[in-house]
């Protein structure tokens, strides 16, 4: 929790004050990411391959859309691909790891719920990640892009799932987090569905 | 009002991490050693023992 919240922390801090380097540099930032990652994949525990330092860039890349229109939410809304990558990178040497792991210890077809959740989780972001670089974002169409990645929200659920399933002393800390997630989106939602009905109620008929 | 409230959760939580989770056991795992903080509880299913709970050294054998 404390390795989280810190990553959290940090992630806010340099997206707030450095969004233009981050902006400006990212692919020498996907670069030390994967360089990390590696290394990270060859060590036995790491708050990379636990999926710790992942899950700070996800928690910001999700609440960054719930936030209120403010000097925070205009800067790291302009980095959010960027964390998102970084934070897929992360994931996947997460996912990696735990599966060369179930593989070596003989568990991969008998290991709990969660392991699973995680995979699944893993699998889904891949084409999330993929499509959030710019040079293969230009290619899709608006539309598909944005339909493709409602998909986030699938991801987000099976994330929260699998940390609350693995059942740690972290169980409440996921909960409230996931839980608060969902509260604020639902709220945002109603925001907006009040405001579309407010509109609509302000157009006159055409005849 | 939602980056007020999402601001007092973070702060609380941070606080409240650095009092109940050690901070030698959070540098411990940074420093790439797990502990009863930050186990990985697939190495349950896995097989292996949990801090604290390894196997005991063997009786010396004699012969």
């Amino acid at each position: 929790m404390t390795i989280t919240l810190v990553g959290i922390l940090l992630i806010l801090g340099f997206g707030f004050f450095l969004y233009k380097p981050i902006r400006k540099y990212h692919d020498y930032l996907y670069l030390a990411a994967v360089i990390a990652s590696i290394v990270s994949f060859t060590l036995e525990t790491t708050i990379i391959n636990m999926g710790y330092l992942g899950l700070s860039f996800f928690i910001v890349v999700m609440f960054v859309t719930v936030l209120e229109k403010s000097e925070i939410k205009k800067r790291l809304m302009g980095i959010r691909a960027e964390l998102a990558i970084i934070g897929s990178i992360f994931a996947i040497t997460h996912g990696l790891k735990f599966i060369v792991f179930s593989i070596d210890f003989n568990f991969f077809w008998e290991a709990p719920l969660y392991f699973y959740i995680g995979i699944a989780s893993v699998v889904i972001m891949l084409p999330l990640t993929i499509t959030s670089f710019m040079m293969i974002r230009k290619t899709i169409k608006g539309k598909t892009w944005k339909k493709l990645h409602q998909l986030s929200y699938l991801f987000y659920v099976l994330v929260g799932v699998h940390l609350i399933l693995i059942q740690n002393d972290r169980l409440w800390f996921y909960s409230v987090i996931f839980g608060a997630y969902v509260l604020m989106k639902g709220w945002e939602l109603i925001q907006k569905s009040r405001k579309d009905s407010k509109q609509i109620g302000k157009i006159k008929p055409a005849v | 009002m939602k980056n007020l409230i999402l601001g007092i959760l973070l702060v609380a939580f941070t606080i409240f991490g650095f009092i109940n989770e050690p901070v030698k056991d959070s540098l411990d795992l940074v420093a790439g050693a797990t502990s009863e903080t930050y186990q990985t509880e697939i190495d349950v299913v896995a097989g292996a023992s949990e801090p604290g709970e390894g196997s005991s050294p063997s009786e010396p054998s004699w012969e």
